[in-house]
């Protein structure tokens, strides 16, 4: 049975073809179109899908979209009644726009796949629930979904078992942590749905002293539930301004993206950050309390939130955790299509032991050359052990290296298939890199990649993590070995390989460790501020040549600058 | 009046124990703000009791008395019980329809005193069948930003007083500071003359003598704005649909929920 799953019309479009109740091929539309966070109906990614699978539009059996479009609808009426007249004539353009979208999906369907069967609408949060659920190796688990705003739900608690999910309870809009954090990142000066990243990088160069101001905004209940003060934030009734002035008027002026960031900002983002860490330590709390499972699935964008994921795993408070590496509105395509899969069929679930997040395209070596040649570019061709060999050497003298290899990640992380590489063991490789390759501020961390056998010997991280979602200490002692993947507050966002999950990267870890004697690397996302991740060969030699990449792995080449 | 109150609570109390028996908490319109009133024995509350004594004996009389959010109609009733003409204004749909419910059963049990009651699903009432008219709003409290809409602007000038209780209008305002901000903005709709009642936790706003509200004519406000359009329109519809929020002004936020059956064929899906 074949399942699409869409999701569009918001942020980060993405399509997701699951067949048999497993996803064997997924990507977002940005990859395609190289808009970052592309909202528009994810042509692209819905023909890629088809493609990888050898069927056509016609021939799937379901297709599923992401959120229920009128209860959606029906929030975004509600809240632009009381709109100032500015947000209420924007807010009617965009609900006209909305409105004129859904309306006309089964017809797009039809126009770009030839797709006329049945059209399904899984709850926002349900999305996100079956995204990590269904993915998950557990038979049984509680589920704790949390983001700004789906239809009204802001955060879910679900139960899942077997091949089915429950809804406990919901919170919903205004009440809303994920908005609490974005307003509070548009406050710091970023850009909210992108900088939320930066406003937890800030936070450790911080100390909370804002903490008993930050508390006053949210307050946290007994029972896990929280309560923001409105008249702090005012993107109930504004498109323009997420929070009000009152909240100028407890924290200070806001910043401006072109002003500098001062110590003041570091400390709030450090106040703003633990409250959030004690917000979702709450709901955890809470859901263990509600759900007799010791295992937790968690989805939703602030799942993104490393550093408190990993407060929620050394919390204790349960055995075993999945944290969907999508988290964001591109995973509800996952776990739309999962839902309407398992919805549609009676089987018994599989748990997933070992999900991977590697849906997208891949290129063969014909393709690669053609895009190399195209390019005139000076390359030699290698096979796996010399390719690791080479590239091992090339960073072990601190050389910044392309990766591209196999499958396209699907989620916001490079998982080591496109992925910009350094040195972890000198500590200028994150100038380096910010300055020289990423172009982005200067106080946002580096991730290391590493063996899985070797990661407990470096960072005080309990379990393997393949999708980079935790931020574990590094070891005391072993700062020094890898001082160019360490933030400044001592953690660091760590990935680990295992060999079976990624034979080629983790040959090229321990030919690093057998120069260095540390199988650690820098690894970050293949392409520059403001872009998507590379998804073909001819965006990994654009970037490559627009930047400071030394070398370019890619496939069975490695390509160098000849100037 | 204790008569009337007594006979107003009997009266609901006996009619939603039965639908709420039928229809459930959400079904019935309760939700578990009446709900919890239910299961006291009593919806009349105390800042009901004391508008209701207020209009009674010591406000000027008008010809109408429009309940802002009136929820079952507690306080549209007991006015109504008392003789005086009523529209209960409520814009959400389930409890509109337990209103309507609460007439029916008014009606049938002869406590209708002149058989003019209106009811009107909205947040104000259409139209002023006699002048003067005032507004009650004991508990307006919707957690919006409603001061600067210029629609509910609008519509709060066509009254010729208002008495509400600043605690509860349109936010939970704890803070006396929060409190005079109502003042002000009653005064800047053009209710210049304020009467405050602090025992009863009212305030009485009412134009200067001789000054008319504009009820009948919007143009006053100035040109028909972009508001006035049919999208507009279609927006007051959805919106007198929209459900309220159930969560009360404090405490905790969760919705319980307890679905295992999802509708995947709806765009609107489950409740």
């Amino acid at each position: 049975m074949n399942v699409l799953g869409i999701s569009c019309y918001y942020h980060d479009a993405a399509a997701v073809l699951v067949r048999d109740g497993v996803v064997i091929a997924g990507a977002e539309e940005e990859r395609f179109t190289r808009r970052k966070h592309d909202r528009s109906f994810p042509t692209n990614a819905i023909g890629y899908c088809l493609e990888f699978g050898g069927i056509k539009g016609s021939d799937l059996d379901l297709v599923v979209f992401y959120e229920k479009p009128l209860r959606k609808l029906q929030r975004g009426l509600q809240t632009s009644a009381p709109l100032d007249s500015g947000s209420r004539e924007a807010a009617g353009r965009h609900i006209r726009h909305y409105v004129h979208q859904v309306a006309t999906l089964p017809q797009l369907l039809a126009d770009t796949m030839g797709y006329r069967g049945e059209l399904q609408y899984c709850e926002h949060h349900l999305s996100h629930a079956a995204s990590c659920f269904y993915a998950s190796p557990f038979e049984e688990a509680a589920i704790l979904t949390v983001d700004g705003v789906g239809e009204w739900a802001t955060t879910g608690q679900f139960v899942g078992s077997g091949n089915r999910i429950e809804s406990v309870r919901e919170i919903r809009y205004p009440q809303s942590l994920g908005m609490f954090y974005a307003a509070l990142t548009a406050y710091l000066g970023f850009e909210v749905n992108e900088g939320e990243y930066k406003v937890m990088g800030l936070a450790s160069y911080g100390q909370p002293t804002y903490a008993d101001e930050v508390a006053r905004l949210i307050e946290l209940h007994a029972d896990g539930s929280f309560r923001l003060d409105l008249s702090y934030f005012d993107y109930v009734h504004s498109f323009d301004q997420m929070y009000s002035p009152k909240l100028i008027d407890l924290l200070g002026p806001s910043r401006l993206p072109s002003e500098p960031v001062e110590q003041r900002h570091m400390d709030i983002a450090a106040s703003v950050q633990k409250r959030v860490e004690e917000a979702l330590l709450n709901l955890v709390r809470s859901l263990r309390e509600v759900s007799s499972s010791r295992n937790l699935c968690m989805s939703g964008g602030v799942a993104h939130n490393v550093v408190a994921n990993s407060a929620i795993q050394h919390s204790g408070l349960f055995d075993g955790i999945f944290i969907q590496p999508a988290s964001g509105d591109n995973g509800g395509a996952v776990g739309a299509a999962l839902e309407g899969y398992w919805r549609a069929v009676k089987s018994v679930r599989v748990p997933q032991p070992n999900y991977n997040t590697c849906f997208g395209p891949e290129f063969d070596d014909a393709t690669i050359l053609k895009a190399i040649k195209a390019r005139r570019l000076v390359f030699r061709r290698l096979n796996s052990n010399e390719l690791c060999g080479e590239v091992a050497k090339l960073l072990h003298d601190d050389l910044v290296v392309g990766w591209f290899q196999g499958r396209m990640e699907f989620g916001p992380r490079a998982l080591g298939h496109r992925s910009i590489l350094g040195n972890a063991c000198n500590p200028e490789t994150k100038e380096i890199l910010n300055v020289r390759v990423k172009l982005r501020e200067e106080f946002r961390p580096f991730a290391p990649i590493v063996t899985e056998d070797a990661a407990q010997v470096y960072y005080d991280q309990p379990t393997p993590s393949p999708h980079m979602l935790y931020a574990p200490r590094v070891k005391p002692g072993m700062e020094a070995r890898v001082p160019a993947s360490t933030h400044v507050d001592g953690t660091s966002r760590v990935q680990t390989v295992s060999k079976e999950q990624n034979p080629l990267f983790y040959g090229l870890l321990k030919e690093f460790e057998a120069l260095s004697g540390v199988p650690v690397l820098i690894n970050t996302s293949f392409n520059i501020k403001g872009e998507p991740i590379v998804c073909t060969p001819e965006d990994a030699i654009n970037c490559f040549l627009g930047t400071d990449i030394d070398y370019l792995a890619i496939g069975n080449f490695l390509v160098e600058k000849s100037f | 009046m204790g008569d009337w109150v007594r006979d107003v609570n009997e009266f609901l109390v006996g009619l939603h124990t039965t639908r709420r028996a039928e229809l459930g908490v959400e079904g019935s319109g309760l939700f578990n703000h009446y709900s919890e009133l239910l299961d006291s024995g009593s919806f009349l509350r105390g800042n009901e009791l004391n508008a209701f004594k207020l209009i009674r004996e010591t406000l000027p009389a008008h010809a109408e008395y429009a309940v802002l959010r009136a929820g079952l109609g507690e306080l549209a009733f007991l006015l109504e019980r008392a003789g005086l003409r009523t529209v209960a204004c409520e814009p959400n749909a389930v409890r509109f329809e337990a209103l309507v419910a609460g007439v029916e059963h008014f009606k049938s049990s002869g406590l209708e005193e002149r058989g003019r009651f209106r009811t009107v699903l909205a947040f104000l009432p259409d139209k002023a069948l006699e002048r003067p008219l005032l507004g009650i709003a004991t508990d307006l409290v919707f957690n919006l930003q409603l001061e600067g809409d210029e629609s509910f602007r609008r519509g709060l000038r066509r009254f010729d007083g208002l008495l509400v209780s600043p605690r509860l209008f349109i936010r939970l305002r704890e803070t006396p500071m929060e409190q005079r901000a109502v003042i002000t903005f009653l005064r800047s709709l053009g209710f210049t003359e304020i009467t405050e009642f602090p025992a009863e936790q009212m305030v009485y706003a009412t134009r200067p003598a001789g000054e008319r509200a504009p009820f009948s004519d919007d143009t006053e406000t100035g040109p028909k704005s972009s508001e006035a359009t049919p999208f507009d329109a279609l927006v007051e519809r959805v919106m007198s649909l929209v459900p309220p929020s159930t969560q009360s002004s404090t405490g905790s936020t969760w919705v319980e929920r307890r679905i295992r059956e999802f509708d995947m064929k709806s765009a609107f899906g489950n409740g």
